[in-house]
């Protein structure tokens, strides 16, 4: 049954609300609760449903940091000799590149050439994982032209600000799309989760493009909504979207709660991601650790608490880190005190320094270059 | 068939029967070792490190778990086009079968695959012993001095002499005498196993020895000591660094314990001689609230809620609130509940300890894998 989708990742989101993360990188391959890359969760709920040929259109610049997260696709089962993985990239002559669509348009080949007749399409910023079996079973069922997820969200409503919307009738069918603003009323959001007939998917691309229609693929698939046949499916677990770095602290400070871990990240198999041969951690002595996760690799000296550490960091005697993210490699030397604080890769932090944030506004301090002094 | 210069023949077959329980499943080579990996690991990834592509490993006792963990080799950087691992198991042909006899007569039963690679020089090794070497400097000494046999050794005391075959060298390394577990040793350079041979030589040798119908078919026993009659070029090779025969339950425990030991000279934390072990993916390790953690080492998929100290967690272990675990090394998916007191234990795979208090003495104590202690 899988054997008849392909997916489609969109990994190209707008990050004017995450600069500090991603200027080496798209928010896809942003490191993320102390061993995963964002865009492990749509990888793996894609190929954990059969699927083994998985398209992911990629972003005009930076790709560097994505592609060596995926390599040849082998750590989701996708070093496959039909199908795989392609990144479609936007062709250098392309003038509006940045647009989902015209990268499309110019990557049709491969979409013509697979050999599956649907299209899973998700996006790489979304942090969920999904039985995406049963969503391709309600498909088939429902025997609809696009079954589109969605989520009712009645909490918590501001971290999806900026998240299309939709809005029902009072049939529960769409009446139409609109995007989140408020954080008081309660509403369905799009988790950008989408089945839809390959051909039809290119029918849109093709007279859309010549149309002079740009933006994001999904802007474009709601755009034709009123000349199809739609099918709705809930889902209710643990579904964010990386998006800002608020929400990016958030969603990694979620995972310290037992339930949202258990869900995330060992429900339905766990979630697969690019294996990097790191030794476990080691606790010294003097060590302390409280409410943490704390990745292979650390060297541990000094104390953390409610904080989320990722590969080979050593953290030295009488540091002390607190409600931080510290992405791998970095050192903290002796005495540096840490508190609300985003850490990218590679950073040392000398010995005695005081590097504190506030909680509603963590301070990101940015991945340290080799190529800097 | 590309020729190669040299080919790694590991014998993985071993009982292990000094760690029963833990090698009630698995042959010695699968067990579990150091917080991720298995014994195996050890010499496999000094292959791949060492520039060698091509591995043959010999299995023979319970093999299943042992050729699950190689797979195809890509841990191991050795899914190779041209060469890459090749599980040999004893096989039939139009004359019968017979299992592998001893560690000369289970490379003898595989000339056939080493032939293939028509190779210059066949690197024997074990997979039984936990260490970092470089088998390529090893291969090079061998070459420069136009040996016959280079055989890797180490230097031990006098007392633990008794154990090894001991090897009585010139001031040129090269070797006089070959003694198998010497009561009296003249030296302390021990054997670690670890022997490059010149493939048309060994192969002349293997043949020779299958058909002596008294031999016992071992390369301590029997082919080294008749290549030295015979005056073939020996010679060895020193090795300094961390090396350990983990094959008694107090020595896998103690090799654990070296671990925890910031200056040890194994050096898991080093990025230059990495080494490798295949197995999913698992999420950071989580402490909670009234996590203590001292001395320990814990690697990705483990909650700790209680307290460890001087321990080697596994991946997937679950201690809980309340429970105290000391001096212990505690296998894959091992679940320690609510008030458990553990010290100087190792508790094989899958086992969930209930209750109690558990503690080994001078010989440390094993709870067997599969298990539920309540």
């Amino acid at each position: 049954m899988a054997k008849s989708y392909m997916g489609l990742i969109l990994a190209s989101q707008n990050t004017n609300d995450i600069r500090g993360l991603t200027k080496y990188r798209p928010i896809a391959s942003i490191p993320f609760a102390g061993r995963y890359r964002i865009i492990d969760f749509s990888l793996t709920n894609l190929t954990r449903a059969g699927i083994s040929n998985v398209g992911i259109v990629v972003p005009h610049s930076y790709v560097r940091s994505l592609r060596d997260h995926i390599r040849g696709g082998q750590f989701w089962d996708l070093n496959r000799k039909n199908g795989g993985i392609f990144l479609m990239h936007p062709t250098i002559d392309s003038e509006i590149g940045k647009s989902n669509v015209e990268n499309f348009r110019s990557n049709l080949e491969y979409l013509y050439k697979s050999k599956e007749k649907n299209v899973v399409l998700c996006s790489s910023h979304l942090v969920a994982n999904i039985d995406l079996r049963s969503i391709i079973d309600s498909h088939e069922k429902s025997g609809k032209d696009l079954t589109l997820v969605y989520k009712k969200i009645d909490k918590d409503i501001k971290t999806y600000r900026g998240s299309t919307s939709i809005i029902l009738n009072e049939n529960k069918e769409i009446k139409k799309f609109g995007v989140v603003v408020d954080s008081r009323e309660e509403t369905n959001i799009s988790l950008e989760i989408k089945i839809i007939r390959k051909d039809l998917l290119i029918d849109f691309l093709m007279s859309g493009v010549q149309n002079g229609l740009v933006g994001d693929l999904n802007k474009f698939i709601e755009h034709n909504i009123h000349k199809i046949s739609i099918n709705l499916y809930e889902f209710t677990g643990y579904a964010k979207f990386i998006d800002s770095t608020k929400n990016y602290f958030r969603a990694n400070k979620d995972i310290l709660k037992k339930e949202i871990r258990e869900e995330l990240l060992l429900s339905n198999g766990g979630i697969s991601t690019k294996i990097n041969d790191t030794p476990p951690a080691i606790y010294k002595p003097d060590s302390k650790v409280s409410n943490s996760l704390i990745a292979n690799g650390c060297i541990v000296k000094g104390s953390v608490k409610d904080s989320i550490i990722g590969r080979r960091v050593v953290i030295k005697k009488g540091a002390t880190i607190e409600n931080s993210i510290i992405l791998q490699s970095c050192i903290i030397e002796e005495g540096v005190e840490i508190k609300n604080v985003i850490i990218d890769k590679n950073v040392t932090i000398s010995r005695y320094q005081k590097v504190i944030g506030s909680e509603e506004f963590p301070l990101i301090i940015e991945k340290k270059s080799l190529l800097d002094g | 068939m590309r020729k190669k210069e040299m080919i790694a023949m590991l014998l993985a077959g071993g009982q292990g029967s000094r760690l029963v329980p833990l090698t009630l499943d698995v042959a010695k080579p699968a067990v579990d070792f150091g917080g991720k990996y298995k014994i195996i690991d050890f010499p496999l990834s000094n292959c791949t490190n060492s520039g060698i592509d091509t591995v043959g490993i010999l299995t023979q006792y319970r093999p299943f778990l042992l050729n699950t963990h190689i797979g195809t080799g890509s841990a191991w950087d050795l899914n190779s086009m041209h060469g890459g691992t090749a599980i040999l198991p004893p096989y039939t042909t139009e004359e019968g079968g017979a299992w592998y006899k001893g560690t000369a007569n289970a490379i003898y039963q595989n000339i056939q695959y080493i032939d293939r690679y028509d190779p210059d020089h066949v690197l024997i090794l074990s997979g039984d012993h936990i260490y970092k070497m470089d088998y390529n400097k090893m291969l090079k000494e061998h070459k420069k001095q136009g040996a016959d046999v280079t055989i890797a050794a180490l230097t031990v005391t006098l007392e633990e002499a008794t154990r090894f075959g001991i090897m009585n060298v010139r001031d040129d390394n090269i070797i006089y005498e070959f003694e198998e577990k010497p009561e009296k040793p003249k030296s302390n350079l021990a054997s670690m196993g670890i022997y490059i041979f010149k493939w048309s030589e060994l192969k002349k040798y293997l043949i020779e020895d299958e058909k002596n119908s008294d031999s016992a078919n071992d390369f301590g026993m029997n082919i080294l000591p008749k290549m030295l009659d015979d005056g073939l070029k020996m010679i060895v090779h020193p090795f300094k660094g961390y090396w350990k025969d983990v094959g008694t339950i107090n020595s896998l425990w103690e090799a654990n314990m070296d671990l925890l030991d910031e200056n040890n000279d194994l050096n898991l934390h080093t990025n230059d001689w990495k080494i490798y072990t295949s197995g999913e993916p698992k999420g950071a390790a989580y402490f909670g609230e009234n996590a203590v953690v001292e001395n320990s080492m814990v690697v990705d998929g483990c909650e700790v809620y209680g307290s460890i100290k001087s321990t080697v967690l596994f991946p997937g272990v679950i201690i809980e609130e309340g429970a105290i675990v000391k001096n212990s090394v505690l296998f894959p998916n091992v679940k320690i509940g609510r008030g458990v007191i553990l010290d100087r234990v190792i508790v094989g795979e899958n086992t969930n300890v209930l209750s109690g208090t558990h503690a080994g003495d001078t010989t440390i104590k094993v709870i067997p894998q599969n298990k539920t202690i309540k």
